[in-house]
């Protein structure tokens, strides 16, 4: 009886090579049988009706999803790094397929209603499966043990398709790109504001953070209270600490009118601006400090005794030691302050996060998604050059 | 070359080196040696002032150390330390130029220096020249760091502990090595360890160094033959100190010129006579034959020889 029991175990281990792809595998099946592909509705007032993955296109569209079904059957072939590979094109070709199927299914039901006034959304099923196959692209290029290089290129890869097809107006059909077209001006003046917001927070940050860095690891009695204010900082929701800033910058502006002149006021991007720097100085000064003081002690003896002077052995053996350790703080500041600068927009200062509130104050999930995916985009692509770079700058330093 | 005169060095209420006085000639291989706490290490650093004296005056070749700017004096003194400190994120190249950079040499004069020390050093040019650090075994590590501490030509090369982190055989190569540099470049070198047979091996004079003071210096020799006192003895060991005589005297000083049958080990006259001895209980023999370096007999060593 036992014995039965162990050999049918073994045979279902034998049969499924890649566990987590089998779960990712379940929910793309799941999301393509018995979730709405699209939502449709004949105008924006009205709520949308579901609409199936075989309705989308025409059948022989069904073609582009041909590569899942490579992605299903990986679940039950050896992992070679050969199959890995194929499957990782595999999934990028799906996910790619994935939004051609509904730009496809948006145009087919643009022309049976009204071309202007009818909305086609992506469907719980669509969002489903593009993340189970986006996690499935994690979870093989992890396994396939890429180089940093070659994962940057598997990005590119998912990447390109996806923007090709927003830049040739090939998604115009859906709701998203309709309202980016009521909004494109609105659209991309929040874009440069948003990056205006981070930028203008990231260059105090580094003025501030890297010479307190230094000066933290420098004198630990300096450094401790220094990171302990920041650390309580870091603590505060961010919008209490919008607020927060709000009362005391609308006083001092009333009081110094020329920092009014400079456009400083309560509300905007001095308060946005303000609480962002003080979020992100966190990280730079922690690993700034944190970088300089893994440096070994017998480089910098080394150095000091061939006869560098302390400019020298600074510039020459701690900073390049120090920039990986540096460079990850920079990370992730950045990709924090781009997701926070959304939030900046409840303080009136616009940028990406305008759109999203917009979108959720009124109840239109197209105009939150109009905001938030440029975030996430914007966000990824920071990422994975910070990533990049870091893994290129950590090859001479081990 | 290197003049101690009434050094004495204090932390806070603690003396470590009291009331110091020591000559260091040019081209002698000076080896400091004491127990941990005896400062020889921070008399080492006092000369290019890594560690700053607290009274007296130091004086290198000729002049008060304190008339130098310490990034200059630096550059004319050879460094090297036990755990190397090569910089990661340098090649053997970059590491071994990094003095003659400071002191801007032209880049031809440099690449010619690079090429002459790696082959001072035994390391093949091709195969470590762009080899980072973290590429190479602890011996060659060392190695890049007794090239880049001698890379500049400097007056007087300092070495602190350099191979007392090394496995036996890559230290045992290494102070051959050592020995040969500083015969083939006549530098002056002053050498900190622990280690007596190292000291015995390499110095040209031993400083025997306890709390701070010297105990006794003297050539390898005369230190065995005369130790000052109890200390120097225990230092020299119980068990092992005839051998350790035997280890400072050579094969040529007491060989016979008699060409008999002996076993088939062989030793070379300016082998020691420790090696001489160990042979000869290997083959269960009581002599040996002496070849010289071109392979010709010269000699035969008898057991009863060792003892004068």
């Amino acid at each position: 009886m036992n014995g039965d029991v162990q050999v049918t175990r073994r045979k279902r281990d034998d049969v499924i090579k890649n566990r987590p792809l089998m779960l990712l595998a379940g929910l793309i099946v799941l999301g393509a049988v018995g979730l709405p592909f699209l939502t449709y509705a004949p105008n924006r007032l009205v709520s949308g009706q579901p609409v199936p993955l075989w309705v989308a296109g025409k059948m022989a569209d069904l073609i582009f999803l041909v590569p899942g079904l490579f992605l299903i059957a990986g679940v039950f072939i050896d992992q070679t790094p050969q199959l890995l590979r194929a499957l990782i094109v595999a999934a990028v070709l799906f996910l790619s397929g994935l939004l051609h199927l509904a730009a496809l299914g948006a145009e087919t039901l643009a022309q049976a209603g009204s071309a202007t006034a009818s909305r086609t959304s992506f469907g719980s099923g669509f969002w489903v499966m593009a993340v189970a196959t986006a996690l499935s692209l994690a979870d093989l290029t992890a396994r396939a043990g890429l180089s940093p290089v070659s994962r940057v290129f598997v990005g590119l890869m998912a990447a390109v398709p996806v923007a090709a097809m927003i830049f040739f107006g090939h998604l115009d059909a859906m709701s998203i790109m309709k309202e980016h077209a009521n909004k494109a001006d609105l659209f991309h003046q929040a874009v440069i504001r948003h990056f205006v917001i981070v930028i203008s927070a990231l260059i105090p940050t580094l003025l501030v953070g890297v010479p307190l860095g230094v000066l933290a690891f420098r004198s630990t009695a300096v450094g401790g209270p220094i990171l302990t204010v920041l650390n309580i900082i870091q603590t505060v929701p961010s919008i209490a600490l919008f607020g927060l800033l709000m009362a005391p910058l609308s006083a001092l502006a009333v009081m110094v009118p020329a920092l009014r002149d400079l456009g400083i006021s309560g509300i905007g991007l001095a308060p946005a601006v303000i609480a962002l720097t003080l979020y992100s100085i966190l990280p730079i000064v922690r690993n700034t400090s944190e970088g300089l003081a893994q440096v070994p002690a017998t480089v910098t003896e080394a150095a000091i005794g061939m006869g560098m002077t302390a400019r020298q052995v600074f510039w020459q053996v701690a900073v390049p030691l120090a920039l990986p350790v540096f460079l990850a703080g920079l990370r992730v500041t950045v990709v924090q302050a781009i997701g926070l600068a959304a939030v900046a927009a409840l303080v009136g200062a616009g940028g990406l996060g305008s759109i999203m509130f917009q979108g959720l104050f009124s109840n239109a999930l197209d105009l939150v998604l109009l905001g938030a995916l440029p975030i996430i985009a914007i966000a990824v692509l920071a990422d994975a050059i910070f990533k990049l770079v870091l893994a290129l700058s950590r090859k001479t330093v081990p | 070359m290197i003049h101690f005169h009434d050094i004495s060095k204090t932390f806070g209420t603690t003396t470590v080196v009291q009331n110091l006085n020591l000559t260091i000639d040019r081209g002698e291989f000076c080896v400091l040696i004491g127990p941990s706490g005896s400062g020889k290490s921070t008399i080492l650093k006092m000369i290019n002032r890594m560690v700053e004296h607290s009274t007296g005056e130091i004086l290198f070749a000729g002049e008060g150390i304190r008339t130098f700017a310490p990034e200059v004096l630096r550059r004319r003194i050879g460094y090297a330390i036990q755990s190397v400190g090569l910089f990661p994120h340098w090649t053997v190249e970059d590491n071994i130029a990094t003095v003659p950079r400071l002191l801007k040499w032209d880049a031809a004069r440099i690449d010619a220096r690079i090429t002459a020390l790696l082959r001072l050093l035994n390391l093949d040019n091709a195969r470590f020249r762009n080899a980072y650090p973290h590429q190479l075994s602890g011996g060659q590590q060392q190695r890049v760091g007794v090239a880049r501490a001698l890379a500049a030509d400097p007056d007087v090369l300092l070495m602190d502990e350099p191979f007392g982190a090394l496995d036996p055989i890559t230290r045992d190569s290494l102070q051959a090595e050592m020995t040969r540099i500083h015969a083939e470049t006549g530098k002056t070198i002053v050498f900190v360890t622990h280690d007596m047979d190292e000291a015995l091996r390499l110095a040209t004079r031993v400083v025997v160094l306890n709390a701070g003071s010297i105990v006794q210096a003297a050539s390898p020799r005369d230190l065995l033959s005369n130790p000052a006192n109890d200390f120097v003895r225990a230092f020299l060991g119980k068990d092992d100190y005839g051998l350790k005589l035997l280890s400072v005297q050579l094969v040529g000083e007491r060989m016979r010129i008699v060409d008999i049958p002996c076993g088939p080990e062989t030793v070379r006259p300016d082998d020691s006579l420790r090696v001489a001895l160990s042979r000869m209980l290997a083959m269960k023999a009581n002599r040996i034959a002496v070849f010289g370096a071109d392979g010709t007999r010269d000699g035969t060593v008898f057991l009863e020889d060792l003892v004068p």
